[in-house]
């Protein structure tokens, strides 16, 4: 059963996608902000990583520069999920190795679902 | 010999007296004449006087140029929002004192100079508030302004008043406007968000079992909360815009497989109320030349913004209309590609389409509070259109229907 590491800072949303995901079948687990992603990411090793951009501490850019520089994590599917909107914010995800960028106000619920589906499917 | 005398006397006397009233009427003339001379001079002093006292007053600025451009006066108005006193600068060229730049800091003077302006059209013309001055001692101050020229009786130019105001202020409060929008969007987007998705996962079966009922108000809901997404992003859309921070991502591409993919994703909605959506693309003979030898015709524009400016009149043109149907044509010339989305709606009555394009503005607030308008749509779409180096226009009548066209540069291959 694949695993999901789901980074947000949003307490609700975190709520909303776990509760989500877990009744699609996935296994989900948490982090509210860049440190913990980064622990939770290499004590868990899940296969799939949401990663939230706008964070208290470190941003999510830099926890996806660490991930992908960590042996641990380095291939782990990872998807950005965040509010900034500016293809020069997608450019900087993108060559900062993530496997998608997700823009909160453009997908519903559903459609991450859709994603993550495919995404895990490959 | 009595007789001799006392006639003599009476003459003396007469004589006398004659004469002294013959002075004092010409000294009474001549007292008119003084004060007549004198109210005329006063007369004067108050003219110049009024028309100084006047100037003064002004709030705005005014400055008066000759026929050289040659500054010639400056109100105190004038003085104070551009630093110079007017026996400074009268005799100087306009153009190296007022130094008129626009928002990119290109010369106005230069590039566009009013006075010339107004001497070509022979009326005033204005530069909006997106001008700035020179100030002598400080920044720029950004400014609007009216020109009209002055002519001679034979109608020729002799030189151009210049009306000018301080729009700093109000610039500030509208930046500041806009700033309160911006956060209040960015702060209740995360909230929307997690309305949405708690919707959605109360009608999932997966997770929550409802009824029917249930599930039929729950869509509703959701369609609600989607509805309100749509509106926070349109509203940071519009401050990004006026605050020209929006960013482009030109590329070359189709314009029309982009049509074709929009006609798509919005069937389903033409399909509910039974209306047909058609794509229909003509030629010229320029195309079909370029097409024969091999080469592709793409237009040249931010791909993701196109396709919200075809979805926006797509869709209003579904909403507005109850039978019939969409047409989307695309038609090429030599420079530009041009889309027209025509429609056998309720038409748009001539006085509401001078408004149509301005932000928030609804044409009947029942209608569009109905079909969910919020007015942004066409103010986003015309800025995006605008933006892109291209032109929005419609023709409508109420009742018949309406055509909206844009366009849009070609880039040949």
């Amino acid at each position: 059963m694949s695993k999901i590491l789901l980074v947000e800072d949003d307490t609700a949303l975190r709520d909303i996608y776990s509760t989500r995901f877990l009744a699609e079948g996935y296994e989900v687990v948490t982090a509210a902000d860049g440190e913990q992603a980064l622990t939770t990411a290499v004590k868990e090793k899940p296969n799939l990583i949401l990663l939230d951009i706008m964070m208290p501490k470190i941003s999510g850019f830099d926890v996806l520069d660490i991930l992908r520089t960590t042996p641990e994590t380095k291939d782990s599917k990872i998807i950005i999920m965040t509010a900034l909107s500016q293809p020069s914010d997608m450019s900087k995800g993108r060559n900062l190795g993530a496997d998608d960028y997700l823009v909160k106000s453009q997908v519903t619920l559903t459609d991450v679902v859709e994603k993550v589906k495919v995404m895990l499917a490959e | 010999m009595l007789l001799w005398l006392i006639l003599g006397l009476s003459l003396v006397v007469i004589v006398t007296i004659s004469i002294f009233f013959v002075i004092f009427k010409l000294s009474k003339k001549q007292k008119v004449d003084n004060r007549t001379l004198q109210e005329i001079s006063q007369d004067n002093n108050v003219h110049q006087n009024q028309e100084k006292i006047l100037l003064d007053a002004i709030a705005d600025g005014v400055y008066i140029v000759d026929f050289e451009r040659n500054l010639t006066l400056l109100n105190p108005a004038a003085e104070k929002m551009t630093g110079w006193n007017a026996s400074e600068v009268t005799g100087i060229k306009c153009w190296s004192v007022m130094n008129l730049k626009d928002q990119k800091d290109n010369s106005v003077c230069q590039n566009n100079c009013p006075v010339l302006d107004c001497w070509k059209t022979g009326k005033y013309v204005t530069r909006d508030d997106t001008c700035f001055l020179h100030h002598k001692n400080k920044n720029n101050v950004q400014i609007s302004s009216s020109y009209t020229p002055l002519k001679d009786n034979y109608g020729h130019n002799v030189g151009a008043v210049c009306i000018f105001r301080d729009e700093t202020e109000k610039k500030e409060i509208q930046r500041q406007r806009d700033e309160f929008v911006s956060t209040a969007s960015h702060e209740l987007r995360t909230p929307i968000t997690a309305l949405e998705g708690y919707i959605s996962i109360v009608g999932n079966d997966k997770i929550c079992q409802t009824d029917e009922k249930a599930k039929e108000y729950l869509e509703k809901a959701h369609n609600t909360a989607l509805g309100m997404s749509t509106l926070v992003k349109n509203l940071l859309t519009v401050t990004r815009i006026e605050d020209t921070k929006i960013q482009f991502n030109k590329t070359a591409f189709s314009l029309h497989d982009l049509v074709a993919q929009t006609v798509e994703s919005l069937q389903m909605l033409a399909d509910k109320k039974n209306l047909y959506l058609r794509l229909n693309e003509t030629e010229s003979q320029a195309y079909s030349g370029e097409r024969a030898i091999g080469r592709s015709l793409n237009v040249f524009a931010d791909k993701d913004r196109i396709q919200e400016v075809l979805y926006n009149l797509i869709e209003n043109a579904i909403k507005y209309s109850d039978e019939g149907g969409v047409d989307i044509s695309i038609s090429y010339d030599h420079d530009f590609a041009t889309v027209t989305v025509s429609d056998s709606g309720i038409g748009i009555p001539g006085d509401v389409q001078e408004h149509i394009f301005e932000k928030f503005y609804r044409a009947d607030n029942t209608t569009t509070r109905e079909t969910g308008g919020t007015g942004l749509g066409l103010f986003i779409t015309r800025s995006i259109v605008e933006m892109s180096g291209g032109k929005i226009w419609l023709e409508s009548q109420a009742g018949k229907g309406s055509k909206f066209y844009f366009t849009l540069p070609i880039r040949i291959d």
